[in-house]
């Protein structure tokens, strides 16, 4: 069983926590092109290397930014959302 | 017209102590309830209590720790620990950077829970929290024994051994494969932890505690 | 029985205890302490198993739980392995994959035969003669022959538990190495749980002969056992096998019926070496077993393996265990030492003083047995310089040859497997961090190199905790390139040389898997199972490299061995299910469902009533509660509903955002219908949203969707970072559906509240008290009936229950359960989530479009709304029905027909009681979904049946009785 650092919780079991998919640049849902949105739904980088993804840890509804090694599964680092660039809403 | 309150009940059918009506009940005659969960050699038993009629009260969202503030009541720095409110004979657990609980240090004390709950309610402040609902949504138990870390070992995957978690620390994970707040109180004189989880679950818990505990 | 040897051999067993079992229908007597196949040898009865392909006779081989040979079954448990089992009073015991008895197998035969079994034959074999033979014919044939013991499905249910363990330093086998990494680890102040499979901690040191005498062994032997005892920072967990290493330090241990899941920081492996059979002519005959294992035998149950045993030392343990039989008053016919020159000369002297015969530059070719191969009774010696060979007598040969790390673990957590030509055995490299390893499995031989070994591991894991751990000098290891021996690996002209003993698997067939073209290690393995038995390769897969290496003319470091995974050893399934315990949920009225009679349903985990009253007259109480309800007034527990509160000045914006109609706009007092939309558009749940103050809107989400909605709002607004506090209440609300014609007569008799259509009118809401209890009531419902969605916080749910069903009575009320309301809503066309839905369900394909609140500048969804407005339609949830008078009827899933093309289905159907006929909804082609079209049902039982659209709000279609 895996271990993941929740900032707030401190280490975990992995089971512990949900899987938000990758965090993505923010943009206009409303602007952007008809393939830009279906790329964005239907397409997906799969990147060998580390990305960041969105983690919730379920006991304390806690969402955070993991950075994790697709290759490795290392988890890199984990911190609070507010330590990203500002994502804007996509209204 | 003043209402009748219609009486409360908690999953086990016990009726809640209200705050404000005459007699609350002693931590002694909660024992009433206590459930001997199992002996073991060389340690001693295991009880656990059902204290969901008791009073607690929690406060959620923006404004909250500016109220505690307003207050003058020191809320505990770090998220995940309970700090006592000596003034009030109160406890306060802080489950999130706006997430309060309040909690009496001991049951018969709630009429301080209930003044301060009075307080918060009659306040006109325009961003206080809000009512987190914290008696009704979750069930409290309090379990507790020399062996309950090794008990609750089996069923929660945070190490709960009493030199390694010092008392009034609380921790946020799972219990009997549900979310589960675990706060070591010693509430009942010995190694013990107050649950907080679904009251809707309280029978399932119940049984799962005691399952684990036969052997 | 046989006499035992004298103390101080049998550490293990207490000789005024003796046991009574059996064998095979025959009775044995062993001691307490011994294990159930010491118990046999010390009886004389060597044979304990058949081979699985072949019946070959078999016994002990390792004496140390890593063979197959040993298995049996003990009353009703298969694969039990004697030759660890501890033996108890009246235990039974039977052979197993045998035919008849075990004596007298009648499929012995087989042996035989197995030139007409050459490997792969398998594969080669069972597809004919006809179709199914392999299901008719051979699966069947094959499981009679070389099953695997018998599960006993009557066996008593046993409690197996889990349990979580939290320790700094972990530390795999409790031989020197262990036992002194343990000790040096906790001395630094680390908490050590040191855990050994044996019953003893000790290792090596209780069985095994070294340089110094056995007396000062001994002697170590007890201080060692002692500091560790004596120190209060170590747990010490014996008879339990660290059965695998998972990511982050996290390492199941079995102790009995225990399942402990230890997470380390630290993790020090002292898992020893396993030694190595070699193959030569009939080297599986009883009476040939590893040294070790000899040693064993002696050491801890007192047991003389053998009366004359020739020796074969490919290194210097095998002079040691040479040394060992002599002074159990074994007679030592000859040592063979395959190497032309001698390297242990002092022992070799010790061996000559006591007149043993030691034959260099010679190896075992083949063994002879007594009749049926029951027992050993002869070796041919085959001398690599003179080319002569001889027999000779021996009722026990012992071989002592190489050794393998027993490198599972470390392997398991990453570590890369290596081969030490010079050293002529597998090493371990690239060990990954937080993980140490010491004693023989890293390499290290001669006994003080072991025990400064476990010592500067324990000092390493210390300090990398962070506490004060010693600098430890490695010693020189003089045994290093002397413990393992690499003989050659030729095969005897008539086989039977086994490289894999579970499998019954020679050099040659091994050599054959090559040549047929399996190149490929991993390749090899799946063709010839090689190292797929119970004891997964543990004494096949160094001589599996070695035999694949020469044949494929590469190095036996880039053969390798197969990928190791966990488990180590077998587990029981009872451990991995551990105390299963399934959540349940009940709502505040639970018990009073009950006390009606329901009949309860899990929903999820919640229980909700499906139906009042007997199991016998389910439908007419079904039918009985949905008149109820439009007849009269029925009520629902509906507090399984999924309940958040918003609150916050930007409640209403969020709402917006996440649902599909006007939030933000809505008046306070007012309900108003949420469907939620995943990014593709899809439909994934819906509630209602009540709006109790500008800044606070109550939201109802579906029993199973609540959970989701909930953290994705939460998350969602993570991103979005609007000033709301997002609250799941769904357990701290009970909420009752009170709905009928007499709905709002209930309500007047409880008190409390106005609850006229001026006051209250459809879809609006309201804060009271109703019968003292705090309420939140909503003008909704699902029934089309006059409804009132009554909402209290849960402790209060009983009392508010009782009331209305008090007020109710003289009106007729009572309560319904799930079965009814199904009816209702269908009467009504109210689409459920996950049922009238798929992954793919669009609003505009479900004749939703009237939620789509389309002018609102974002919506989650909305853009792929657009998107998909764009394409033609492919289909429509229709209504459609059919006469009450069928021989046949339609169900959930039947397709819809165009011909003989399935072009869709039905996702909701029943014989509506207040319609008389049989409705339902489809998902049918969009060209089909017109009213009044004729569409094809296909039953279940095949009957096709002529449906006519109509439109799905079958029931009061103006929704006249709901808004009074």
């Amino acid at each position: 069983m895996k271990i993941m650092n929740c900032p707030l919780n401190g280490p975990r079991n992995i089971s512990e926590f949900t899987c938000f998919g990758p965090v993505h640049d923010a943009f206009d849902a409303q602007s952007i092109s008809d393939s830009g949105w279906s790329h964005y739904l239907f397409y997906h980088e799969n990147k060998a290397g580390i990305i960041r993804e969105w983690w919730r840890h379920t006991p304390s509804n806690y969402f955070f930014i993991a950075e994790r090694h697709t290759v490795t599964d290392e988890i890199v680092a984990t911190y609070s959302p507010s330590e990203l660039p500002r994502t804007e809403s996509k209204s | 017209m003043a209402f009748l309150a219609a009486a409360r009940r908690t999953p086990f059918g016990d009726v809640y102590a209200e705050f404000s009506e005459g007699e609350t009940r002693s931590i002694d005659e909660a024992s009433r309830q206590a459930t001997v969960l199992f002996e073991r050699k060389g340690g001693g038993p295991i009880d656990l209590r059902d204290l969901t009629r008791y009073g607690r009260f929690g406060v959620k969202g923006r404004g909250a720790s500016d109220w505690l503030r307003s207050k003058g009541i020191a809320f505990p720095e770090r998220i995940n620990t309970l700090a006592p409110i000596a003034s009030r004979t109160l406890d306060i657990v802080r489950l999130g950077a706006e997430d309060y609980l309040f909690l009496p240090q001991s049951v018969e004390q709630s009429a301080s829970l209930s003044a301060l709950r009075t307080e918060w309610e009659a306040d006109g402040l325009p961003r206080k929290g809000f009512n987190a609902w914290r008696e009704e949504v979750w069930a409290w138990f309090h379990i507790s024994g020399t062996d309950v870390a090794e008990l609750l070992a089996k069923t929660c995957p945070v190490d709960l051994n009493a030199d390694r978690l010092p008392v009034r620390s609380v921790v946020q994970s799972r219990v009997a494969q549900m979310d589960c707040i675990l706060a070591r109180t010693d509430r009942a004189g010995n190694h013990g932890f107050d649950l907080f989880f679904d009251v809707a679950s309280a029978s399932f818990m119940m049984r799962s505690l005691r399952e684990l505990g036969i052997g | 029985m046989i006499p035992r040897l004298p103390v101080p051999y049998g550490t293990r067993i207490n000789r005024s205890e003796t046991l009574t079992f059996r064998f095979e229908g025959k009775t044995f007597r062993g001691l307490a302490g011994d294990s159930l196949a010491s118990a046999l040898v010390a009886s004389g009865q060597w044979l304990i198993s058949r081979s699985f392909k072949y019946h070959r006779p078999r016994s002990v081989l390792t004496m140390a739980g890593q063979d197959a040979n040993t298995l049996v079954q003990v009353a009703g448990e298969p694969n039990v392995l004697a030759d660890v089992h501890p033996l108890r009073e009246g235990l039974e015991a039977t052979a197993q994959n045998v035919n008849g008895s075990l004596d007298n197998d009648r499929d012995a035969l087989l042996d035989r035969l197995g030139r007409f079994m050459p490997v792969g034959f398998y594969y080669r074999t069972f597809f004919g003669p006809g179709k199914n033979s392999w299901l008719r014919l051979w699966e069947p044939l094959i499981r009679r022959k070389a099953g695997l013991g018998k599960v006993d499905v009557a066996a008593p249910r046993a409690r197996y538990e889990k349990q979580n363990r939290f320790y700094e330093v972990l530390v795999v086998g409790g031989g020197p190495a262990g036992m002194s990494a343990a000790i040096e680890a906790a001395a630094a102040g680390a908490r050590v749980l040191l855990v050994d499979e044996n019953p003893e901690l000790g290792g090596s040191l209780t069985y095994a002969r070294f340089d110094d005498k056995p007396e000062a062994i001994a002697q170590s032997l007890r201080d060692l056992r002692r500091q560790v005892e004596a120190h209060a920072g170590i747990d010490v967990l014996t008879s339990a096998i660290a059965n695998g290493w998972y990511a982050d330090n996290w390492v199941p241990v079995i102790s009995g019926n225990r399942l402990l899941k230890v997470r380390a920081k630290e993790v020090i492996l002292c898992t020893g070496s396993l030694d190595q059979p070699i193959p030569f002519r009939n080297n599986d005959l009883p009476g040939i077993l590893l040294g070790s294992a000899a040693q064993r035998l002696m050491r801890h149950y007192a047991v003389k393996p053998g009366r004359r045993a020739v020796v074969f030392a490919g290194n210097r343990d095998g002079y040691r265990v040479a040394l060992d039989l002599i002074a159990a008053g074994v007679e030592v016919a000859a040592v063979v030492d395959p190497r032309s020159t001698q390297q242990h000369a002092s022992l070799a002297e010790d061996l000559a003083a006591k007149g043993v015969r030691i034959i260099m530059n010679a190896t075992v070719v083949e063994a002879a047995g007594t009749a049926g191969n029951k027992h050993l009774k002869a070796a041919r010696i085959a001398s690599a310089g003179s080319g002569t060979s001889e027999w000779i007598d021996c009722d026990l040969l012992s071989v002592s040859c190489a050794y393998t790390p027993t490198y599972q673990l470390a392997l398991q957590a990453g570590a890369k497997l290596s081969y030490d030509d010079g050293a002529a055995q597998f090493a371990l490299s690239s060990i990954p961090a937080h993980l140490t390893l010491a004693g023989s499995v890293a390499g290290n031989f001669s006994l003080p190199s072991v025990l400064a070994a476990g010592r500067k591991a324990g000092a390493l894991a210390a300090k990398t905790l962070g506490l004060p751990g010693r600098d430890i000098d490695m010693p020189k290891d003089d045994e290093r390139g002397v413990s393992s021996f690499e003989l050659p690996l030729v095969g005897h002209p008539k086989g039977r040389d086994f490289v894999d003993f579970d499998e019954d698997l020679q050099i040659k067939d091994i050599v054959d898997a090559v040549r047929t073209g399996y190149s490929e290690l991993e390749l090899v393995k799946r063709f010839s199972t090689v190292g797929m038995g119970p004891s997964q390769g543990r004494h096949s897969a160094l001589a599996t490299a070695r035999i694949v290496a020469h044949a494929t003319e590469r190095k036996v470091a880039d053969i390798g061995v197969t990928t190791s995974r966990p488990p180590f050893g077998p587990e029981k399934l009872g451990l991995l299910a551990g105390i299963q315990q399934s959540r349940y949920r009940h709502t505040s009225v639970h018990h009073r469902h009950i006390d009606a009679g329901a009949k309860m349903t899990p929903v999820g985990a919640w229980w909700r009533p499906l139906y009042y009253g007997d199991e016998k007259a389910r439908d007419a109480a079904i039918v009985d509660e949905v008149n109820l309800v439009r007849q009269r007034v029925g009520m629902l527990d509906v507090s399984t509903l999924g309940k958040i509160e918003l609150r916050g000045p930007d409640a209403g914006v969020l709402l917006d955002r996440f649902c599909t109609m006007n939030y933000a706009k809505q008046p306070i007092g007012r309900v108003r219908y949420c469907l939620t939309l995943n990014e593709m558009g899809s439909v994934i749940d819906d509630g209602v949203a009540f709006r109790i103050a500008q800044d606070h809107y109550y939201v109802t989400a579906t029993t199973g969707g609540v959970d989701r909605i909930y953290a994705d709002m939460c998350w969602h607004n993570v991103q979005w970072g609007l000033d709301v506090d997002i609250h799941n209440v769904t357990g701290g609300f009970a909420a009752f559906n009170l709905t009928g014609p007499l709905a709002r007569q209930v309500l007047q008799a409880t008190g409390g509240m106005d609850v006229s259509s001026e006051a209250l009118p459809f879809l609006g809401g309201r804060v009271g008290r109703v019968a003292n209890c705090p309420v939140r009531i909503m003008r909704i419902g699902y029934s089309g009936e006059l409804s009132f969605e009554l909402h209290t916080p849960q402790s209060y749910g009983e009392a508010l229950w009782d009331a209305l069903i008090d007020a109710g009575k003289p009106l007729g009320l009572r309560p319904y359960g799930l079965e009814a309301s199904r009816i209702l809503r269908l009467e009504k066309g109210h689409i459920i989530i996950g049922q009238d839905t798929d992954a793919v369900s669009t609003a505009d394909e479900l004749g939703m479009e009237w939620a789509l609140a389309m002018k609102k500048p974002f919506f989650i969804g909305k853009r792929s709304i657009e998107l998909l407005r764009r394409l033609p339609a492919k289909r429509r949830l229709v209504g459609f029905e059919l006469p009450a008078s069928l021989q046949d009827k339609p169900d959930e899933a039947c397709l819809i027909l165009q011909g003989d093309a399935a072009v869709g289905h039905v996702t909701s159907t029943c014989l509506s009681p207040t319609l008389g006929k049989w409705i339902g909804l489809a998902f049918v082609p969009a060209d089909l979904a017109e009213q009044a079209k004729a569409v094809t049902i296909k039953t279940r039982k095949g009957t096709q049946l002529q449906a006519r659209i109509v439109s799905p709000h079958f029931f009061d279609p103006e929704n006249k009785r709901q808004d009074v």
